[in-house]
């Protein structure tokens, strides 16, 4: 048998579920562990940080982040697994793009910490204790990570070779994704750097509602929960927004199958210069009944303006990739 | 790709230009920019003597692409972009190959000099030049069949068929009825003109005009036909003729009349508007053409006594309905109108057999007068005028909501004709507000009318319901402090006032004709809220074209029409087409879309966008004909994709040329970049200058393919890049080349400032303008006030790295 490669899996930003994901690949996993020695996966096995911190540059094949950068000891990870391995992995959409945690881009360090250390009802906090970087106590001092204001793909802090999205990936995703690894552990040839294990094309490319989509215009936008969906036809055409146009297509359209129209977890296609700015440039253009000039400007507005939070909306998953990756504070 | 050999030619405008900047050294910082192989400053370019040397320099120099820098090649008078691309023909380089740095109009003029203008003459060469790299060459033409196809066999159609196989071109009509002519032959007096009170009678003419085309060979007649399926493909029409079976055999038929003496089923006469009955096999009149007997399908029931009686052999009732397909150049529609409204209308009373239309009067004047109810001669006929028509005042959303024009005239006629042959009958005219006898015929006839003292009662009809004496009861609500009619004859009171009469014409709305199948949606063509398709901009100057290239509109279907008008209308289409006939050809512009297979995923949003039903569903993914595309940028700017794409107006071109466009700008001043749409806002940035008014230095502008040609991504780039505020200039209401490409902006703009209030990124950094060439004073005033406002806000905080 050939020398196996070696595997860091490690856990930022995240809500757990793309570990979850690969245990979730059931004997699949051998698959993993036939061709790598797994040497660092420390929510798994039994593994802590200066085990990682010891190893040399260049000692780990591949690594597999999952997570966001959201605090200065999930940057420093990533910077230290970089040095140490050859090949950079962003593992599901939160190290891609953001992710769900992203969108806590939309407030910052203060706004957060506000909310949840006085705000909640259930928080009972007479002190008005908050998180510091550096707390004094009797015989020295402790510390914790610095809690960013922003929210950070992992591409935003070390050089990423290649992208796995979903939220989680799923496991046809990963299945891609393993192949990936055995060609590295076999030398075969590799995709080009910065590729995504995803689909050229939008998921309406490998949607079989697409076939019900007709040249016409949405009058109204409808919320999902607004409505019982007919399961056959095109979420669009029935007036409810579904990112798969804007979404690169790989997921074979889970969510579709489950009636429900797509989030956007697999990222942007290609060519897109921003995620939530395209959508939004064809929802203006396609929302409302047309024959605009016959109505009057104000309610003639009325359809795109019934838009509900469009960061929400159109960049659930990319928010901390976007142009403006961030809200911004100025005047009116 | 062979690199670019670009060619830089500045011109100082005889000192309009020289006068407020230093061409030299414009020329010498051109001359270092990339690719650039020639550059050459002149004194006044458009000149006959400098254009001989221009086009000497453009051959020597081996460009292979030209900048220059300028006047406006929106506005200009002299050196405009049809005189470019000319010019450029002429010394055999692609009319796509250029680019204009507006120097003259957006610059010197527009601002004070000094190093401001200096610095942003200087970016706008850069801007020009970096779009100019990224040209490529237009599209090549596409050939287009010298066939055309006229839909709708009166009088416009005839006019439109005759014309062009007067020229030697083949045309096919295909006419849904029995017979050439239309609704003229069912109209018995026609107007000569609308200038001259004289008539011209439909049996005289109809046939005439008629077989003007039936005896041309190279218009091919279809009668008794429909096109049922029509697509564009590769620049043409395709389209598939339906027609009935060819039961009698003209050749043979000798218009005796036998068979339809013996046929025993009774069928009912369109051309008497159902009032008259025919057989199933019969002549609909005289002297309709072609000159035989046809068989109305519906009603026949082979039983064979025709075919027996036939003393010439003509008739085949095993004829089989006949098909074919054909490929057109243009499409001439002509379906004229139809009079539906007032089945809509139950005040109306059209369901009482004496409730008659203006057409159905006409049949009844040609058959002599009776009440269809009883068959007596009606002693009170009251004509109710607006009946369908005009439904925006008191009868909102009742009919349509235009005048038809037509119906106070023809009114006025028929009032006369009974009121001179029908003494014994009483005649009484309804109207609605007002009486709109335009023209010298109409008006002269409605000085008859009320000099021969028929009653006008002006009022709007409650109902008309059977009852009172004759028959009919007609009540009536007042409209204004005119209670009494025009001879005191009636008065209203309290507002209300009843008439009786044993007969009533309805002056019906004219209307699109039923279109059952759906030509106009398979065309691709937008229509206006009373359904008829919409003209191409500037409608005044192209009144027959829609907004899909070669299919034009003629007649009463593109809106009420009497004949004459619409027989203009048919001539006017002819020669508009005639020049694609005569060349064999659609060229391409510089500009045009194309969709990338590799990215399309058949969403359909490009075709749902295009006002110009240029875009189309197939297999392979949604395909962009570049003969029927207009440039308009809608699909690149909605497509989810990026799959679709203008040529020669590509995303990397406009970001290029925002990345060059503020290298002159000083650090604190805003930065404004003005994205004007081709034909409005572009021309009323340059008409500032013109009528002497001034704008701060630090905006610069884009001239885009409309204002919705730019999707919002790239004005989220733009931010990102720095630039602090943007304005888009688009068409003002109803006057969008494109049709609704200014709303679209309005609405994506609005939907940008949701997402700018949440990202905290201050909404006046991007505003949207209704800005037509004549609000110059608007443009200047809203560039001040952005400028104003950024100053205070600051530099724009998108622009800056945001990780923090």
């Amino acid at each position: 048998m050939e020398k196996k490669i070696t595997m860091a899996i490690n856990w930022a930003g995240a809500c757990g579920g793309c570990d979850v994901a690969i245990l979730d690949m059931e004997e699949m996993i051998f698959d993993i562990t036939d061709l790598a020695d797994i040497v660092y996966w420390p929510v798994a096995m039994d593994f802590k940080r200066d085990d990682l911190i010891a190893m040399e540059k260049d000692s780990i094949d591949i690594v597999l982040f999952n997570g966001t950068v959201r605090t200065s000891e999930q940057e420093e990870d990533a910077k230290i697994l970089r040095e140490r391995c050859k090949v950079m992995i962003a593992f599901g959409a939160c190290s891609a793009f953001g992710g769900i945690p992203g969108l806590a881009n939309v407030s910052d360090k203060e706004g957060i910490f506000q909310i949840a250390y006085d705000d909640t009802a259930s928080t009972v906090n007479p002190r008005g204790a908050t998180p510091q970087t550096v707390h004094k106590v009797d015989g020295g001092e402790i510390t914790l990570p610095e809690f960013y204001d922003t929210v950070k793909t992992l591409d935003q802090v070390v050089d990423v070779d290649y992208y796995v999205p979903g939220c989680p990936p799923t496991r046809n995703t990963i299945a891609q994704a393993v192949g990936v690894i055995a060609a590295y552990a076999k030398g075969e040839e590799l995709p080009p750097k910065g590729a995504s294990i995803s689909s050229a094309k939008a998921l309406c490319d490998e949607c079989k509602r697409v076939t019900t989509k007709t040249g016409k215009r949405i009058p109204e936008v409808i919320r999902p929960h607004e409505v019982v969906a007919d399961p056959e036809r095109c979420f669009l055409e029935q007036g409810i927004l579904c990112m798969g146009p804007f979404t690169a297509g790989g997921c074979g359209g889970s969510c579709i199958n489950a009636h429900m129209p797509c989030r956007g977890c697999y990222g942007p296609t290609s060519k897109l210069l921003d995620p939530g700015a395209e959508a939004l440039s064809t929802f203006g253009s396609i929302v409302g009944k047309g024959g605009e000039d016959f109505q009057i400007r104000g309610p003639m507005k009325a359809p795109v303006n019934n838009i509900k939070d469009p960061i929400g909306s159109f960049y659930r998953f990319t928010f901390p990739s976007a142009l403006v990756n961030r809200t911004v504070k100025e005047g009116k | 790709m062979a690199e670019p050999k670009i060619g830089i030619w500045i011109c100082n405008c005889k000192g309009q230009v020289s006068n407020f900047l230093d061409t030299a050294l414009l020329e010498q910082e051109a001359a270092k920019l990339p690719y650039t192989v020639f550059a050459a400053r002149k004194d006044i370019l458009c000149s006959k003597a400098e254009m001989a040397n221009l086009k000497q320099e453009i051959k020597d120099s081996g460009v292979d692409r030209v900048l220059f820098a300028g006047c406006s090649a929106r506005t200009s008078l002299r050196f405009p972009e049809e005189f470019i691309t000319l010019t450029l023909d002429q010394c055999g380089i692609n009319k796509a190959m250029y680019e204009v740095a507006n120097i003259r109009e957006q610059c010197a003029w527009l601002h004070e000099p000094g190093p401001a203008a200096e610095a942003k003459a200087l970016d706008e060469i850069r801007m020009a030049h970096a779009r100019l790299s990224l040209d490529r060459e237009s599209l090549p033409d596409v050939l287009i069949s010298d066939k055309a196809l006229v839909v709708g066999g009166g009088p416009a159609g005839l006019a439109a068929a005759k014309d062009l196989a007067g020229v030697g071109k083949q045309v096919d009509i295909v006419e849904r009825g029995t017979f050439l002519g239309g609704r003229l032959c069912q109209i018995s007096l026609l107007f000569q003109t609308e200038n001259w009170d004289g008539k011209c009678v439909s049996m005289c003419v109809g046939p005439v005009q008629a077989s003007g085309a039936i005896m041309n060979p190279l218009i091919g007649v279809h009668t008794q036909a429909r096109v049922s399926h029509i697509e564009k493909e590769d620049g043409n029409f395709l389209a598939t003729v339906e027609a009935a079976p060819n039961y009698v055999d003209e050749d043979k038929c000798v218009s005796c009349g036998e068979c339809a003496r013996v046929c025993p089923e009774f069928a009912v006469s369109s051309y008497d508007e159902g009032l008259f009955s025919r057989k199933a096999i019969d002549k609909d009149f005289a002297r309709a053409v072609p000159d035989k007997y046809n068989i109305l399908e519906q009603y026949c029931t082979k039983c064979g006594e025709c075919e027996k009686i036939c003393p010439t052999q003509a008739i085949n009732l095993n004829a089989q309905p006949e098909k074919f397909q054909d490929t057109y150049g243009a499409v001439f529609l002509g379906t004229g109108f139809d009079a539906a409204t007032v089945h809509n209308r139950p005040e109306l009373g059209y369901a009482s057999p004496d409730v008659v239309t203006g057409m159905e009067f006409e049949r009844l004047l040609e058959h002599g007068v009776k009440k269809p109810s009883d068959g007596e001669t009606p002693e009170h006929i009251v004509f109710v005028l607006c009946a369908g028509s005009r439904a925006t005042r008191d009868k909102e959303g009742l009919g349509a909501p235009h005048c038809s024009k037509t119906c106070c005239g023809i009114t006025m006629k028929q009032a006369l004709r009974v009121a001179q042959g029908m003494m014994e009958t009483e005649v009484t005219i309804i109207y609605y507000y007002d009486i709109r006898t335009y023209e010298r015929t109409f008006e002269s006839m409605y000085d008859t009318v009320r000099k021969m003292g028929i009653e006008f009662v002006k009022g709007n009809i409650d109902s008309i319901t059977a009852g009172g004496q004759g028959g009919l009861s007609i009540a009536l609500d007042q409209l204004d402090d005119q209670a009494e009619s025009s001879g005191g004859e009636h008065v209203f009171e309290d507002g209300k006032l009843t008439i009786d009469a044993d007969m009533v014409v309805l002056a019906s709305a004219q209307l699109p004709q039923k279109d059952p199948d759906n030509l106009v949606t398979q065309l691709q063509m937008r229509m206006d809220e009373a359904g008829f398709p919409i003209e191409n901009q500037p409608r005044i100057f192209r009144p027959t074209e829609s907004l899909v290239d070669r299919v034009y509109v003629i007649g009463a279907a593109s809106g009420p029409k009497v004949v004459q008008q619409a027989v203009e209308q048919g001539h006017a289409a002819a020669m508009t087409a005639l020049p694609y006939f005569l060349k064999g050809k659609k060229e391409i512009g510089k500009f045009a879309s194309q969709i990338d297979p590799q990215y399309c995923i058949s969403c359909r949003i490009c075709e749902t966008v295009c006002p110009h039903g240029a875009i189309k569903f197939t297999a392979e993914g949604m395909v962009c004909d570049p003969a029927f595309c207009q440039a308009c940028g809608f699909c690149a700017a909605a497509c989810p994709t990026h799959a679709a794409a203008l040529v020669n107006f590509s995303d990397q071109q406009i970001l290029d040329q925002t990345n060059v466009a503020f290298q002159g700008v000083n650090n604190g001043d805003p930065k404004i970049l003005a994205l004007l749409c081709y034909w409005c806002s572009y021309a009323a940035a340059d008409l500032a200058s013109v009528n002497g008014l001034k704008a701060p230095p630090n905006f610069r502008s884009i001239r885009i393919r409309c204002s919705s040609s730019v999707n919002t991504a790239l004005i989220m780039e733009m931010f990102k890049q720095g630039v602090d505020g943007i304005l888009v200039g688009g068409c003002p209401p109803k006057g969008c080349h494109h049709i609704n490409g200014n709303y679209l902006t309005d609405k994506r703009t609005a939907l940008m400032h949701k997402l700018m209030e949440q990202l905290g990124i201050s909404t006046t950094r991007l505003r949207f303008d209704y800005i037509g060439v004549s609000n110059y004073q608007l443009f200047v005033d809203t560039i001040a006030d952005m400028d104003k406002k950024l100053r205070d806000l600051g530099p724009n905080p998108a622009g800056r790295n945001l990780n923090r």
